[in-house]
Protein backbone atom coordinates (compact mmCIF):
# COMPACT_ATOMS: atom_id res chain seq x y z
CA UNK A 1 0.00 0.00 0.00
CA UNK A 2 1.32 3.66 -0.72
CA UNK A 3 2.25 5.80 1.82
CA UNK A 4 2.35 9.91 1.61
CA UNK A 5 4.88 11.63 4.02
CA UNK A 6 4.37 15.38 4.02
CA UNK A 7 7.58 17.35 5.19
CA UNK A 8 6.89 20.50 6.91
CA UNK A 9 9.42 23.09 7.10
CA UNK A 10 8.36 25.87 9.83
CA UNK A 11 9.45 29.11 12.11
CA UNK A 12 9.56 27.01 15.08
CA UNK A 13 10.86 23.54 13.73
CA UNK A 14 9.90 20.63 11.56
CA UNK A 15 7.18 18.29 11.32
CA UNK A 16 6.56 14.74 9.62
CA UNK A 17 2.60 14.31 8.49
CA UNK A 18 2.00 10.59 7.52
CA UNK A 19 -0.48 8.72 5.70
CA UNK A 20 -2.11 6.08 4.17
CA UNK A 21 -2.95 5.99 0.20
CA UNK A 22 -6.47 7.27 1.28
CA UNK A 23 -4.83 10.33 2.56
CA UNK A 24 -7.82 11.00 5.34
CA UNK A 25 -6.05 10.14 8.67
CA UNK A 26 -2.67 11.84 9.93
CA UNK A 27 -0.15 11.22 12.35
CA UNK A 28 2.02 13.64 12.53
CA UNK A 29 5.49 13.95 14.63
CA UNK A 30 7.65 16.85 15.79
CA UNK A 31 8.75 19.24 16.41
CA UNK A 32 11.99 18.06 15.09
CA UNK A 33 14.49 21.20 16.44
CA UNK A 34 12.09 22.88 18.00
CA UNK A 35 12.70 26.62 18.37
CA UNK A 36 15.01 26.98 15.28
CA UNK A 37 13.65 28.28 11.50
CA UNK A 38 13.74 25.05 9.35
CA UNK A 39 13.70 26.64 5.78
CA UNK A 40 13.35 23.46 3.76
CA UNK A 41 13.79 19.65 4.38
CA UNK A 42 13.43 17.17 1.50
CA UNK A 43 14.04 13.74 0.80
CA UNK A 44 16.26 11.80 -1.83
CA UNK A 45 14.41 10.87 -4.95
CA UNK A 46 16.55 7.22 -4.49
CA UNK A 47 16.12 6.58 -1.12
CA UNK A 48 13.63 8.25 0.36
CA UNK A 49 14.26 7.40 3.87
CA UNK A 50 17.16 9.89 3.44
CA UNK A 51 16.30 13.38 4.27
CA UNK A 52 18.04 16.54 4.37
CA UNK A 53 17.41 19.31 6.48
CA UNK A 54 18.14 22.95 6.75
CA UNK A 55 18.11 24.27 9.91
CA UNK A 56 19.27 28.01 11.18
CA UNK A 57 18.71 30.99 13.79
CA UNK A 58 19.73 34.17 13.81
CA UNK A 59 21.71 33.66 16.77
CA UNK A 60 23.45 29.80 15.91
CA UNK A 61 23.61 30.35 12.40
CA UNK A 62 23.39 27.39 9.65
CA UNK A 63 22.74 23.84 10.79
CA UNK A 64 22.42 20.99 7.93
CA UNK A 65 20.36 17.80 9.80
CA UNK A 66 20.15 14.27 8.08
CA UNK A 67 17.74 11.98 8.59
CA UNK A 68 18.51 7.99 7.25
CA UNK A 69 15.22 6.49 8.50
CA UNK A 70 12.44 8.93 7.11
CA UNK A 71 12.86 11.43 9.35
CA UNK A 72 12.46 9.49 13.41
CA UNK A 73 16.40 10.34 13.96
CA UNK A 74 18.45 13.08 12.53
CA UNK A 75 22.28 14.08 12.88
CA UNK A 76 24.42 17.06 11.94
CA UNK A 77 25.93 17.04 9.23
CA UNK A 78 28.09 20.04 7.72
CA UNK A 79 27.19 23.27 7.99
CA UNK A 80 30.48 25.48 6.35
CA UNK A 81 29.23 27.38 3.53
CA UNK A 82 32.19 28.86 2.73
CA UNK A 83 32.13 31.27 -1.05
CA UNK A 84 34.75 30.32 -3.08
CA UNK A 85 37.98 32.23 -3.53
CA UNK A 86 37.02 36.77 -2.93
CA UNK A 87 33.52 37.12 -2.55
CA UNK A 88 33.11 40.36 -3.92
CA UNK A 89 30.06 42.51 -3.60
CA UNK A 90 26.59 42.57 -4.93
CA UNK A 91 23.83 45.39 -4.78
CA UNK A 92 22.93 46.32 -1.42
CA UNK A 93 18.70 47.37 -1.19
CA UNK A 94 20.36 51.43 -1.69
CA UNK A 95 22.17 50.25 -4.45
CA UNK A 96 25.46 50.61 -3.26
CA UNK A 97 28.08 47.79 -2.89
CA UNK A 98 27.45 44.95 -0.13
CA UNK A 99 29.83 42.60 0.82
CA UNK A 100 28.72 39.32 -0.03
CA UNK A 101 27.80 37.13 3.44
CA UNK A 102 26.67 33.86 3.89
CA UNK A 103 23.10 34.16 5.91
CA UNK A 104 21.33 30.70 5.99
CA UNK A 105 20.20 27.83 3.55
CA UNK A 106 17.09 28.33 1.83
CA UNK A 107 16.52 25.67 -0.26
CA UNK A 108 17.66 21.78 -0.66
CA UNK A 109 17.59 19.66 -3.41
CA UNK A 110 18.77 15.96 -3.31
CA UNK A 111 20.58 14.46 -6.86
CA UNK A 112 18.16 12.64 -8.87
CA UNK A 113 20.57 9.99 -8.61
CA UNK A 114 22.84 9.73 -6.00
CA UNK A 115 21.68 10.29 -2.40
CA UNK A 116 25.02 11.45 -0.83
CA UNK A 117 24.93 13.98 -3.85
CA UNK A 118 22.59 16.83 -2.65
CA UNK A 119 22.45 20.62 -3.83
CA UNK A 120 22.09 24.38 -0.93
CA UNK A 121 20.59 27.22 -2.16
CA UNK A 122 22.00 29.96 -0.05
CA UNK A 123 21.82 33.38 1.16
CA UNK A 124 23.43 36.01 -0.15
CA UNK A 125 22.82 33.77 -3.22
CA UNK A 126 24.95 31.08 -4.06
CA UNK A 127 24.74 27.35 -5.50
CA UNK A 128 26.42 24.64 -2.95
CA UNK A 129 26.69 21.32 -3.29
CA UNK A 130 27.98 18.20 -1.23
CA UNK A 131 28.75 15.04 -2.18
CA UNK A 132 29.64 12.79 0.41
CA UNK A 133 25.86 13.11 2.21
CA UNK A 134 26.47 16.94 3.22
CA UNK A 135 29.39 16.46 5.54
CA UNK A 136 31.03 18.83 3.09
CA UNK A 137 30.03 21.99 1.06
CA UNK A 138 31.36 23.31 -2.09
CA UNK A 139 30.12 26.33 -4.05
CA UNK A 140 29.80 26.32 -7.76
CA UNK A 141 30.79 29.58 -8.32
CA UNK A 142 30.61 29.67 -11.71
CA UNK A 143 26.92 30.91 -11.12
CA UNK A 144 28.43 33.78 -9.19
CA UNK A 145 31.30 34.19 -11.90
CA UNK A 146 29.29 34.85 -14.52
CA UNK A 147 29.54 38.18 -14.85
CA UNK A 148 26.46 39.82 -13.80
CA UNK A 149 26.61 39.05 -9.71
CA UNK A 150 27.77 42.09 -8.74
CA UNK A 151 24.37 43.80 -10.18
CA UNK A 152 22.24 41.62 -7.98
CA UNK A 153 20.13 43.01 -5.23
CA UNK A 154 18.29 41.12 -2.78
CA UNK A 155 14.55 41.16 -3.03
CA UNK A 156 12.82 42.06 0.44
CA UNK A 157 13.16 38.36 2.32
CA UNK A 158 17.07 38.94 1.33
CA UNK A 159 19.00 37.71 -2.08
CA UNK A 160 18.11 34.20 -1.88
CA UNK A 161 18.73 31.45 -4.03
CA UNK A 162 15.59 29.78 -3.31
CA UNK A 163 14.81 27.16 -6.25
CA UNK A 164 16.77 24.28 -7.45
CA UNK A 165 15.42 22.20 -10.74
CA UNK A 166 17.76 19.34 -12.00
CA UNK A 167 16.43 17.83 -15.38
CA UNK A 168 16.05 14.46 -15.46
CA UNK A 169 16.75 13.73 -19.09
CA UNK A 170 20.14 15.83 -18.34
CA UNK A 171 22.38 15.76 -15.59
CA UNK A 172 24.74 18.45 -16.75
CA UNK A 173 21.50 20.94 -17.04
CA UNK A 174 20.17 22.66 -13.68
CA UNK A 175 17.82 25.39 -13.35
CA UNK A 176 18.12 27.81 -10.63
CA UNK A 177 16.24 31.12 -9.29
CA UNK A 178 17.15 33.92 -7.27
CA UNK A 179 15.19 36.71 -5.51
CA UNK A 180 15.64 39.33 -7.27
CA UNK A 181 18.07 38.49 -9.81
CA UNK A 182 16.30 35.73 -11.97
CA UNK A 183 16.57 32.35 -13.41
CA UNK A 184 19.94 30.84 -15.09
CA UNK A 185 20.52 27.63 -16.41
CA UNK A 186 23.87 25.75 -16.54
CA UNK A 187 23.92 23.18 -19.48
CA UNK A 188 27.62 22.04 -18.48
CA UNK A 189 27.14 20.95 -15.00
CA UNK A 190 27.46 24.14 -13.40
CA UNK A 191 30.89 25.63 -14.97
CA UNK A 192 29.38 27.86 -16.97
CA UNK A 193 25.54 29.74 -16.59
CA UNK A 194 23.42 31.89 -18.42
CA UNK A 195 20.47 34.23 -17.59
CA UNK A 196 16.92 33.05 -18.69
CA UNK A 197 14.70 35.95 -18.53
CA UNK A 198 14.41 36.81 -22.02
CA UNK A 199 10.37 37.81 -21.87
CA UNK A 200 9.86 38.51 -17.81
CA UNK A 201 8.95 42.13 -17.59
CA UNK A 202 9.07 43.64 -14.30
CA UNK A 203 7.82 47.47 -13.73
CA UNK A 204 9.97 47.79 -10.63
CA UNK A 205 13.57 47.82 -11.79
CA UNK A 206 15.22 50.61 -14.00
CA UNK A 207 15.11 48.00 -17.35
CA UNK A 208 11.97 46.48 -17.21
CA UNK A 209 13.33 43.86 -19.74
CA UNK A 210 16.72 43.71 -18.31
CA UNK A 211 18.35 40.61 -18.58
CA UNK A 212 19.06 40.44 -14.56
CA UNK A 213 17.37 42.00 -11.78
CA UNK A 214 14.01 40.17 -12.04
CA UNK A 215 12.30 39.35 -8.81
CA UNK A 216 11.56 35.23 -9.78
CA UNK A 217 9.47 33.93 -6.96
CA UNK A 218 9.26 30.30 -8.03
CA UNK A 219 9.73 28.29 -10.80
CA UNK A 220 8.05 24.78 -11.58
CA UNK A 221 8.72 21.89 -14.31
CA UNK A 222 7.19 18.09 -14.75
CA UNK A 223 9.72 15.52 -14.78
CA UNK A 224 8.01 14.12 -18.22
CA UNK A 225 8.65 17.58 -19.86
CA UNK A 226 11.79 19.45 -18.83
CA UNK A 227 12.27 21.82 -21.68
CA UNK A 228 8.54 23.62 -20.20
CA UNK A 229 8.79 25.79 -17.27
CA UNK A 230 6.71 27.74 -15.23
CA UNK A 231 7.12 30.50 -13.01
CA UNK A 232 5.70 32.67 -10.33
CA UNK A 233 7.36 35.87 -11.21
CA UNK A 234 6.55 38.87 -7.77
CA UNK A 235 3.78 39.84 -10.33
CA UNK A 236 2.90 37.98 -13.37
CA UNK A 237 2.63 33.93 -14.24
CA UNK A 238 5.14 33.37 -17.05
CA UNK A 239 5.57 29.48 -18.97
CA UNK A 240 8.77 28.50 -21.12
CA UNK A 241 8.64 26.07 -23.39
CA UNK A 242 12.29 25.89 -24.43
CA UNK A 243 14.08 25.63 -21.43
CA UNK A 244 13.76 29.23 -20.33
CA UNK A 245 15.16 30.62 -23.37
CA UNK A 246 11.99 32.72 -23.57
CA UNK A 247 8.89 33.24 -21.35
CA UNK A 248 5.39 33.88 -22.19
CA UNK A 249 3.03 35.28 -19.90
CA UNK A 250 -0.32 32.89 -19.05
CA UNK A 251 -1.94 35.10 -15.67
CA UNK A 252 -4.90 34.80 -18.29
CA UNK A 253 -7.98 35.54 -16.34
CA UNK A 254 -6.11 35.34 -12.36
CA UNK A 255 -7.92 37.61 -10.22
CA UNK A 256 -4.30 38.69 -9.29
CA UNK A 257 -0.90 37.56 -10.65
CA UNK A 258 1.10 38.47 -7.61
CA UNK A 259 1.76 34.86 -5.12
CA UNK A 260 4.55 32.62 -4.69
CA UNK A 261 4.30 29.15 -4.79
CA UNK A 262 3.44 27.51 -7.99
CA UNK A 263 3.14 23.78 -9.15
CA UNK A 264 2.52 21.35 -11.33
CA UNK A 265 0.21 17.93 -11.06
CA UNK A 266 2.11 14.72 -10.99
CA UNK A 267 0.50 12.75 -14.00
CA UNK A 268 -0.48 16.05 -16.19
CA UNK A 269 1.68 17.92 -17.55
CA UNK A 270 -0.47 21.08 -18.73
CA UNK A 271 -1.83 21.27 -15.29
CA UNK A 272 -0.78 24.13 -12.90
CA UNK A 273 -1.49 25.81 -9.65
CA UNK A 274 -0.81 28.92 -7.96
CA UNK A 275 -1.94 30.53 -5.26
CA UNK A 276 -2.95 34.23 -6.00
CA UNK A 277 -2.06 36.97 -3.42
CA UNK A 278 -3.55 40.26 -3.23
CA UNK A 279 -0.40 42.09 -4.09
CA UNK A 280 3.17 42.93 -3.01
CA UNK A 281 2.13 45.29 -0.50
CA UNK A 282 -0.76 42.64 1.33
CA UNK A 283 0.73 39.56 1.46
CA UNK A 284 -2.96 37.91 1.52
CA UNK A 285 -5.95 36.27 -0.52
CA UNK A 286 -7.77 38.62 -2.29
CA UNK A 287 -10.84 39.52 -0.16
CA UNK A 288 -10.14 37.40 2.76
CA UNK A 289 -11.12 33.93 0.57
CA UNK A 290 -7.84 31.29 0.56
CA UNK A 291 -8.23 30.11 -3.29
CA UNK A 292 -5.93 27.94 -5.54
CA UNK A 293 -6.34 28.28 -8.65
CA UNK A 294 -5.94 25.54 -11.31
CA UNK A 295 -5.31 25.94 -15.01
CA UNK A 296 -5.57 22.51 -16.78
CA UNK A 297 -4.44 24.13 -20.07
CA UNK A 298 -0.86 25.13 -19.18
CA UNK A 299 -2.05 28.90 -17.71
CA UNK A 300 -4.12 31.52 -19.23
CA UNK A 301 -7.25 29.90 -18.05
CA UNK A 302 -7.82 29.87 -14.38
CA UNK A 303 -10.47 28.22 -12.15
CA UNK A 304 -10.36 28.95 -8.38
CA UNK A 305 -10.44 25.94 -6.03
CA UNK A 306 -11.99 26.66 -2.62
CA UNK A 307 -14.00 23.57 -1.35
CA UNK A 308 -13.03 22.92 2.05
CA UNK A 309 -10.43 26.19 1.92
CA UNK A 310 -12.21 28.87 4.19
CA UNK A 311 -13.83 31.72 2.41
CA UNK A 312 -14.15 34.23 4.86
CA UNK A 313 -11.66 36.32 7.15
CA UNK A 314 -8.42 34.49 5.81
CA UNK A 315 -5.45 36.69 5.55
CA UNK A 316 -2.25 34.16 5.89
CA UNK A 317 0.21 34.24 2.95
CA UNK A 318 1.48 30.85 1.34
CA UNK A 319 5.31 30.92 0.76
CA UNK A 320 7.25 29.74 -2.90
CA UNK A 321 8.28 26.56 -1.23
CA UNK A 322 5.11 26.08 0.55
CA UNK A 323 3.44 23.85 -1.88
CA UNK A 324 3.74 20.67 -3.47
CA UNK A 325 2.06 17.20 -5.12
CA UNK A 326 2.10 13.69 -4.31
CA UNK A 327 2.40 10.95 -7.53
CA UNK A 328 -0.23 8.84 -6.15
CA UNK A 329 -2.87 8.01 -9.39
CA UNK A 330 -5.15 10.34 -7.78
CA UNK A 331 -2.46 13.29 -7.48
CA UNK A 332 -2.68 15.04 -3.96
CA UNK A 333 -1.76 18.48 -3.54
CA UNK A 334 -0.47 20.21 -0.22
CA UNK A 335 0.27 23.46 0.99
CA UNK A 336 0.95 25.54 3.62
CA UNK A 337 0.42 29.00 5.17
CA UNK A 338 1.98 31.13 7.37
CA UNK A 339 -0.79 30.57 9.73
CA UNK A 340 0.24 27.03 10.00
CA UNK A 341 -2.36 25.48 8.51
CA UNK A 342 -1.52 22.41 5.79
CA UNK A 343 -4.07 21.95 3.84
CA UNK A 344 -4.34 18.51 1.21
CA UNK A 345 -6.31 17.51 -1.48
CA UNK A 346 -6.33 14.19 -2.01
CA UNK A 347 -8.28 14.81 -5.66
CA UNK A 348 -6.33 17.61 -7.93
CA UNK A 349 -7.21 20.17 -5.66
CA UNK A 350 -11.39 19.58 -6.36
CA UNK A 351 -11.71 19.51 -2.73
CA UNK A 352 -9.08 19.96 0.67
CA UNK A 353 -9.13 19.48 4.30
CA UNK A 354 -6.94 20.48 6.72
CA UNK A 355 -4.17 18.20 7.45
CA UNK A 356 -2.94 20.64 10.74
CA UNK A 357 -4.47 23.92 11.69
CA UNK A 358 -2.19 25.53 14.42
CA UNK A 359 1.70 24.70 13.51
CA UNK A 360 3.94 27.88 13.40
CA UNK A 361 4.03 29.64 10.11
CA UNK A 362 4.64 27.27 7.47
CA UNK A 363 8.41 28.11 5.39
CA UNK A 364 7.96 24.80 3.12
CA UNK A 365 6.02 21.83 2.18
CA UNK A 366 7.63 18.59 0.51
CA UNK A 367 5.68 15.14 -0.09
CA UNK A 368 7.33 12.37 -0.59
CA UNK A 369 5.33 8.83 -2.22
CA UNK A 370 6.41 5.91 -0.70
CA UNK A 371 5.79 1.88 -1.56
CA UNK B 1 38.29 21.02 35.00
CA UNK B 2 36.50 23.90 33.15
CA UNK B 3 32.93 24.62 33.18
CA UNK B 4 30.93 25.63 30.24
CA UNK B 5 27.26 26.75 30.09
CA UNK B 6 25.80 26.53 26.36
CA UNK B 7 21.99 28.57 25.39
CA UNK B 8 19.60 26.02 25.61
CA UNK B 9 19.68 25.22 22.05
CA UNK B 10 23.32 24.69 21.79
CA UNK B 11 22.78 22.14 24.59
CA UNK B 12 19.93 20.51 22.91
CA UNK B 13 22.56 20.46 19.33
CA UNK B 14 24.79 19.15 21.25
CA UNK B 15 22.78 16.37 23.22
CA UNK B 16 23.79 17.65 26.51
CA UNK B 17 21.99 18.82 29.92
CA UNK B 18 23.39 20.94 32.49
CA UNK B 19 27.20 22.57 32.13
CA UNK B 20 29.66 20.87 29.81
CA UNK B 21 33.06 19.53 31.91
CA UNK B 22 36.47 20.17 29.90
CA UNK B 23 39.80 19.55 30.32
CA UNK B 24 41.49 23.11 28.48
CA UNK B 25 45.48 22.07 27.96
CA UNK B 26 47.62 25.15 28.32
CA UNK B 27 46.32 29.12 29.03
CA UNK B 28 42.58 29.33 29.80
CA UNK B 29 41.28 31.27 26.96
CA UNK B 30 38.27 32.01 24.92
CA UNK B 31 40.03 30.34 22.42
CA UNK B 32 40.98 27.17 23.95
CA UNK B 33 37.82 27.12 25.40
CA UNK B 34 35.87 27.22 22.39
CA UNK B 35 38.62 24.99 20.47
CA UNK B 36 38.42 22.34 22.93
CA UNK B 37 34.32 22.16 22.88
CA UNK B 38 33.97 22.40 19.14
CA UNK B 39 36.79 19.41 19.27
CA UNK B 40 34.72 17.58 21.73
CA UNK B 41 31.33 18.61 20.26
CA UNK B 42 31.83 18.99 16.53
CA UNK B 43 28.52 19.93 15.48
CA UNK B 44 29.05 23.17 17.70
CA UNK B 45 31.18 24.63 14.99
CA UNK B 46 30.23 27.08 13.12
CA UNK B 47 27.25 28.11 15.91
CA UNK B 48 29.23 29.76 18.40
CA UNK B 49 31.56 31.98 16.26
CA UNK B 50 32.25 32.46 12.66
CA UNK B 51 34.11 28.76 10.68
CA UNK B 52 36.77 31.29 8.79
CA UNK B 53 37.13 34.32 10.42
CA UNK B 54 36.62 32.56 14.31
CA UNK B 55 34.97 35.75 15.44
CA UNK B 56 31.72 35.70 17.98
CA UNK B 57 28.46 35.43 16.13
CA UNK B 58 26.28 38.93 16.86
CA UNK B 59 23.92 37.59 18.94
CA UNK B 60 26.46 35.83 21.08
CA UNK B 61 28.33 37.12 24.62
CA UNK B 62 30.66 35.40 26.95
CA UNK B 63 30.42 35.84 30.13
CA UNK B 64 31.84 34.84 33.38
CA UNK B 65 32.64 36.29 36.74
CA UNK B 66 29.49 38.93 36.47
CA UNK B 67 31.60 40.27 33.31
CA UNK B 68 30.98 40.63 29.92
CA UNK B 69 33.84 39.50 28.36
CA UNK B 70 32.64 39.23 25.20
CA UNK B 71 34.88 42.19 23.84
CA UNK B 72 38.21 40.93 25.66
CA UNK B 73 41.04 39.35 23.27
CA UNK B 74 40.68 35.60 22.54
CA UNK B 75 43.83 34.60 23.85
CA UNK B 76 43.31 36.75 26.97
CA UNK B 77 43.75 34.80 29.60
CA UNK B 78 40.24 33.92 31.90
CA UNK B 79 39.84 34.76 35.61
CA UNK B 80 41.42 32.46 37.49
CA UNK B 81 38.33 30.94 39.06
CA UNK B 82 37.16 30.42 35.56
CA UNK B 83 40.34 28.34 35.13
CA UNK B 84 39.70 26.64 38.58
CA UNK B 85 36.55 25.81 37.30
CA UNK B 86 35.13 27.78 40.19
CA UNK B 87 32.66 30.05 38.07
CA UNK B 88 31.54 28.36 35.04
CA UNK B 89 32.07 30.16 31.41
CA UNK B 90 28.81 31.10 29.96
CA UNK B 91 28.02 31.30 26.51
CA UNK B 92 24.60 33.68 26.07
CA UNK B 93 22.33 34.26 23.28
CA UNK B 94 21.27 37.90 23.23
CA UNK B 95 17.31 38.37 24.02
CA UNK B 96 15.62 39.78 20.59
CA UNK B 97 12.12 40.53 20.17
CA UNK B 98 9.95 40.95 17.43
CA UNK B 99 10.10 38.84 14.02
CA UNK B 100 11.56 35.77 13.74
CA UNK B 101 14.24 36.45 11.64
CA UNK B 102 17.07 37.81 13.81
CA UNK B 103 18.04 39.95 11.38
CA UNK B 104 14.80 41.74 11.48
CA UNK B 105 14.68 41.58 15.46
CA UNK B 106 14.87 45.00 17.11
CA UNK B 107 17.88 43.53 19.58
CA UNK B 108 18.04 44.71 22.80
CA UNK B 109 21.68 45.35 24.45
CA UNK B 110 22.65 42.74 27.16
CA UNK B 111 22.76 44.64 30.73
CA UNK B 112 26.17 45.03 32.16
CA UNK B 113 25.60 44.48 35.07
CA UNK B 114 22.99 41.50 35.94
CA UNK B 115 22.13 38.32 38.27
CA UNK B 116 23.27 35.92 35.37
CA UNK B 117 21.71 32.83 36.40
CA UNK B 118 18.43 34.68 36.59
CA UNK B 119 19.47 36.54 32.82
CA UNK B 120 19.91 33.07 31.75
CA UNK B 121 16.81 31.55 32.82
CA UNK B 122 15.29 34.51 30.84
CA UNK B 123 17.56 33.98 27.57
CA UNK B 124 16.62 30.78 27.47
CA UNK B 125 12.95 30.73 27.71
CA UNK B 126 12.51 34.07 25.17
Amino acid sequence: MNKVRVLVGTKKGAFILTSDGKREKWDISGPHFSGWEIYHLKGSPTDPNRLYASQSTGWFGQIIQRSNDGGKTWEPAGNKFAYDGVPGTHQWYDGTPHPWEFKRVWHIEPSLTDPDTVYAGAEDAALFRSTDGAQSWQEMSGLRGHGSGPHWQPGAGGMCLHTIILDPSDPRRIFIAISAAGAFRTDDGGATWQPINRGLYSKGIPNPEAEVGHCVHHIAMHSSRPGVLFMQKHWDVMRSDDAGDSWQEVSGNLPTDFGFAIDVHAHEPETIYVVPIKSDSEHFPLDGKLRVYRSRSGGNEWEPLSNGLPQENCYVNVLRDAMAVDRLDDCGIYFGTTGGQVYASSNAGDTWMPIVRDLPSVLSVEVQTLQ
Amino acid sequence: MIRVELPYHLRTLAQVSGEVFLEVEGTVTQRSILDTLEARYPMLQGTIRDHSTLERRPFLRFFACEEDLSHEPPDAPLPDSVASGTEPFLIIGAIAGGSQSADERTTHPLPTAYDYEGFVKKAVTS
